[in-house]
């Protein structure tokens, strides 16, 4: 190896080592309960989600610089009365797939929390404070995720959005949303739905959406802009 | 306004939209088809769900229609250098004439 060559070789490694180094990254991990009263009763239904998110160096300018994240869990399910299932996803109910990355700060930045002290711009202390605060909250109705049904749990396509406030219209009378609470904790995601849904894993796989399609989405109906993702997130 | 601005306006839209969005625009970001953007509307866009072939490239496009005119605007590269996704799936791809993507031609079809 030339002397330049040698130079160069070592001032790409420190370059690398710098940018490396200027990786942030940090990790929430919380319960989602929902809980819904029927006739029979009080059902709940819960699901523990993981988010690690790491924010990348702004190179080679400030407008390169973007927090990405990986989430892993599952939609909260909830079986209710006649062998039906409501699905809380990992969307909103808007369709924000970052919906798990997002939740808790933008609920904290609505109604702050005196248990909790965090600081504009320092997202990742902010993460560590309020992971160690280990508190818990209600998400008001425009906080929900989307919650969804299937006319047919067999059958992807039969997916039906569900309104919070509508739930005896989609499964009954007296069958109504009560509330979607938010708690820190340091429990492990699940797997479960694979059980009740076992198509998913099929459909992760070949990056289907429910209606089979992959690739260009062009429409808004609902069974083309879901994927397992909304259901099941792995590592 | 000149179109020109507009493009440009456009083009650093799709950097707003779809998952890992650099700017909280509203509570959704939403990029859902007929949305409108000015004189321009949303006509398609790749999949931003987890596990898709576009988002496991680290990969964003959103095609609007203004007029008779389609703009395909499209971002990727945002990963750390060399060591990130881009370095699997952006541009050293280029470099060996392994084209494992075509976005814009895949919208505008």
């Amino acid at each position: 190896m030339t002397r330049r060559g040698f130079l160069l070789g070592a001032a790409g490694a420190a370059l690398l080592a710098s940018l490396a180094g200027c990786v942030q990254s940090e990790s929430l991990r919380y319960r989602v309960t929902v809980e819904v009263d029927t006739p029979q009763g009080l059902r709940t239904g819960s699901s523990v989600w993981h988010v690690d998110s790491q924010a990348g160096p702004a190179f080679p300018g400030p407008e390169a610089a973007s927090i990405s994240s990986n989430i892993r869990g599952e939609a909260v399910t909830v079986d209710l009365p006649g062998g039906e299932t409501l699905f809380a996803l990992m969307r909103g109910a808007g369709g924000d797939v970052d919906y798990p990355t997002q939740l808790v700060q933008r609920h904290l930045a609505e109604h702050p929390d005196p248990r909790v002290e965090t600081t504009p711009g320092a997202w990742a202390e902010n993460r560590r404070r309020i992971q160690r605060s280990g508190i818990a909250f209600e998400l008001t109705e425009d906080e929900y995720p989307m919650l969804v049904r299937f006319r047919d749990r067999s059958d992807p396509t039969t997916v039906e959005q569900v309104e919070p406030g509508d739930l005896d219209e989609a499964f009954g009378p007296g069958v109504r949303l009560r509330r979607i609470t938010v708690e820190m904790t340091q429990e492990s995601p699940t797997q479960d739905i694979i059980g009740i849904l076992p198509w998913l894993d099929e459909y992760a796989e070949q990056g289907r959406r429910l209606n089979g399609n992959s690739g260009i989405i062009t429409t808004n109906e609902l069974a083309d802009n879901l994927g397992s993702g909304s259901f099941l997130r792995r590592p | 306004m000149d179109s020109r601005v507009f493009r440009a306006i456009l083009a650093m839209d799709s950097y707003n939209r779809g998952y890992d969005a650099g700017l909280r625009l509203s509570s959704t970001n939403s990029d859902e088809i007929g949305l409108q953007i000015g004189l321009a509307s949303v006509v398609a866009r790749t999949d931003s769900v987890e596990g898709s072939d576009a988002r496991s490239a680290s990969f964003y496009a959103i095609a609007y229609t203004r007029g008779s005119e389609t703009v395909v605007s499209y971002r990727g590269t945002d990963t750390i250098p060399f060591i990130g996704t881009d370095a699997q799936t952006g541009w050293p791809q280029q470099k060996r004439g392994q084209y494992t993507f075509s976005p814009p031609a895949a919208l505008a079809a």
